[in-house]
């Protein structure tokens, strides 16, 4: 499958007046949703999930594309400027760009992780245009086994690997496959946890109203028990025009961790428990070691900026790759987003690029058009997000509430859906300040009644037989993957204790 | 919220998790895996590990640090603002409840309650209300419930 063409019937759909709005406005709010801490991507995608309703699909995917990419963008703006990141792969840029900023080289810190950005985040869609086809060619193949297991395999990474704690991780996530099960089985009829046939169980939960309570509802109630909001010292964005923020040497100091973290960012972004943090945290001590300015790392290297920025924008477009090719969701934001096809009654997988080509190639030209936009809004209009910075934070939380509340509100206008926003909501809090990882609760919400499908398919192919999950080589494998990934910590640990 | 706390929680869900599975009814549907076992499967997952996670921080709870004077009524005000929203939205609807909420929350965040902040905070609603309502066309129900 070529993927050229394609992707230039993909352009001219983006190209489109009102599909170029939507795309400006998505890069608008995620650069805001990037520059403020507490709100996550996925969190502002779920909040327009309602106009999932009203919105034609093609639109609103190229918005949430720009919401995506936006905040890795934004996040690196209050990294830098406040000190404070935006998202969790950005904590690296602060380490550097912010002391970099008190130095007075804040334009060079910011020049370098815009354009950073812009340079990984076109690597990461040219690698993205060009494997997609060949790996959904080698995803047709797969049958419900395979797909099961790498659900699995999904599962295990998110939840065991990454975080504080196998333990949390495997609660979060069985509290999301659980939460996933909730209202009535398709294939049997059957209501399920339920509580006796609840009429507002039915339908199932509501991505939306998990991802708010978790992430807005529960990091605001936590910075009120902290009784930290307060506003920070924004340090002033540089005088001289953006284009001489950065000279022959900076560009020359910094091409090479672009590259670098371009190529580290993708394959790990793409990976099933790859996210963005990894790949940040690599590229900075891979900079590190390679750099010609080794004293500087600590006191604000332009290196230290520019490789993990790089990754981070290279990581998030590989976020993608699973899930526009085999309809897995490696992250929350993708979590999501697979929630969004879902409202549009599309099936994510390997069938997505074949059935819903116009769709899937339109978003990914956007995110090309994006990331010029994306850099526009970055250079040139910093001077426009500090002043955003410097509203009032704790008005800016109590407004994120109630446009949070409405959104949840406007789907059903029911007081039990609220009640659900503000059990999840006391979830979320009590994982913010235990240390406890969401992301594994909301994967395992999306994951849940995907798996359960893939395994009864699975099981009606193979007359019941359940060793049609080990006796099929790839399936074999990845569940052998997802079983060294489990036990992985637990000896680590044991290790470590000796 | 201590640990020991949240373990407690959990162990209080899993008992609902374990009724509510042992209320599905079998298919009717010849299907090897059926409506039950996936959700018994993921139970059982979750009892393991909220036991696990008990236990673990039962051996650590003297250890534990008390909550701070400030934070308990921090919390205190938020949950408020939340009760008052889901117990107001179905009478007053959701522009007058929010309002209410708002004020609560605002205050969890340190602002005082005050005519200035209770001004604020209705202009935060109504603006959250016309962008959904009447520009986005979302339905956050009418201005007045009562009135309708």
């Amino acid at each position: 499958m070529s993927s050229l063409e394609p992707l230039f019937k993909g352009f001219i759909l983006a190209l489109d007046p009102l599909i170029l709005l939507y795309g400006f406005i998505g890069c608008l709010a995620g650069t805001l949703v990037g520059l403020l801490p507490g709100i996550a991507p996925a969190l502002t995608i779920a909040i327009l999930l309602p106009f999932t309703f009203t919105v034609p699909a093609t639109s609103m995917f190229v918005l949430f594309a720009g919401i995506y990419y936006g905040a890795m963008y934004g996040g690196s703006t209050s990294s830098i400027l406040l000190n404070t990141p935006g998202e969790s792969s950005t904590v690296v840029t602060a380490l550097e760009g912010n002391k970099m900023a008190k130095k007075g080289l804040a334009g060079k810190a910011l020049a370098t992780a815009a354009w950073g950005s812009f340079f990984a985040g076109t690597v990461g869609l040219i690698a993205l245009t060009l494997f997609a086809p060949l790996i959904v060619n080698v995803a047709l193949k797969f049958g419900p086994a395979e797909y099961f297991s790498f659900m699995v395999l999904s599962c295990v990474a998110v939840s065991a690997v990454l975080g504080s704690s196998t333990v949390k991780g495997m609660i979060s996530l069985s509290l999301g496959l659980i939460v996933g099960l909730i209202g009535i089985d398709i294939q049997s009829g059957q209501a399920r946890f339920t509580f006796g046939g609840k009429v507002e169980l039915l339908d199932g939960i509501e991505m939306v109203m998990a991802v708010v309570g978790l992430f807005a509802l529960g990091d605001s109630m936590y910075l009120a028990y902290e009784g930290k909001i307060k506003n920070q010292k924004i340090l002033k964005s540089p005088k001289t025009p953006w284009y001489k923020w950065m000279n022959k040497n900076d560009w020359k100091r910094s091409w090479k961790p672009w590259l670098r973290g371009s190529f580290l960012g993708f394959p790990i972004g793409a990976l099933p428990a790859g996210g963005a943090e990894v790949p940040t945290l690599l590229s900075y001590y891979t900079e590190k070691k390679l750099s010609k300015h080794k004293n500087e790392f600590g006191k604000g290297a332009l290196e230290g900026v520019a490789g993990p920025e790089a990754a981070n924008n290279s990581a998030v477009t590989g976020v993608l790759m699973p899930l526009l090719t085999l309809g897995i969701p490696t992250s929350a934001t993708a979590a999501v987003l697979l929630s969004a096809f879902q409202s549009y009654g599309i099936v994510p997988g390997p069938s997505l690029l074949t059935q819903q080509g116009g769709l899937v190639w339109t978003l990914i030209a956007s995110l090309y058009i994006g990331n010029v936009i994306l850099l526009i809004l970055n250079l040139p209009l910093v001077g426009i997000w500090i002043k955003i910075l410097q509203l009032p934070a704790s008005w800016l939380y109590t407004g994120i509430i109630v446009i949070c509340t409405a959104s949840v509100y406007s789907v059903s206008r029911s007081s039990f859906d609220l009640l659900i926003l503000f059990f999840f909501g006391f979830i979320g809090f009590c994982f913010k300040k235990l240390n406890f990882s969401p992301t594994p609760l909301i994967i395992g919400i999306i994951i849940g009644p995907l798996a359960e499908q893939s395994l009864r398919q699975a099981m009606i192919i193979s007359m019941g037989d359940w060793s049609t999950f080990v006796t099929r080589p790839i399936s074999a494998s990845i569940l052998f993957l997802s079983i060294i990934l489990f036990v992985l910590p637990f000896i680590w640990k044991i290790k470590k204790r000796k | 919220m201590k640990s020991f706390h949240f373990s407690i929680f959990l162990i209080i869900l899993c008992g609902l998790a374990i009724w509510q599975a042992t209320l599905i009814p079998k298919s009717g549907l010849v299907d090897s895996v059926g409506a039950k076992n996936f959700p018994y499967f993921i139970v059982t997952l979750f009892v393991i590990f909220s036991i696990i996670y008990f236990f673990q921080e039962l051996s650590f709870y003297k250890k534990r640090e008390t909550l701070k004077k400030y934070s308990k009524q921090n919390v205190l005000f938020f949950v408020s603002g939340c009760f008052i929203l889901i117990s107001l939205s179905s009478i007053l609807g959701f522009f007058i409840s929010s309002i209410f909420s708002s004020i609560l929350i605002a205050r969890s965040f340190g602002i005082q309650i005050n005519l200035l902040s209770l001004r604020n905070c209705f202009f935060i609603t109504l603006s959250v209300w016309i962008l959904f309502s009447v520009i986005l066309g979302l339905q956050l129900g009418p201005f007045f419930k009562f009135l309708s």
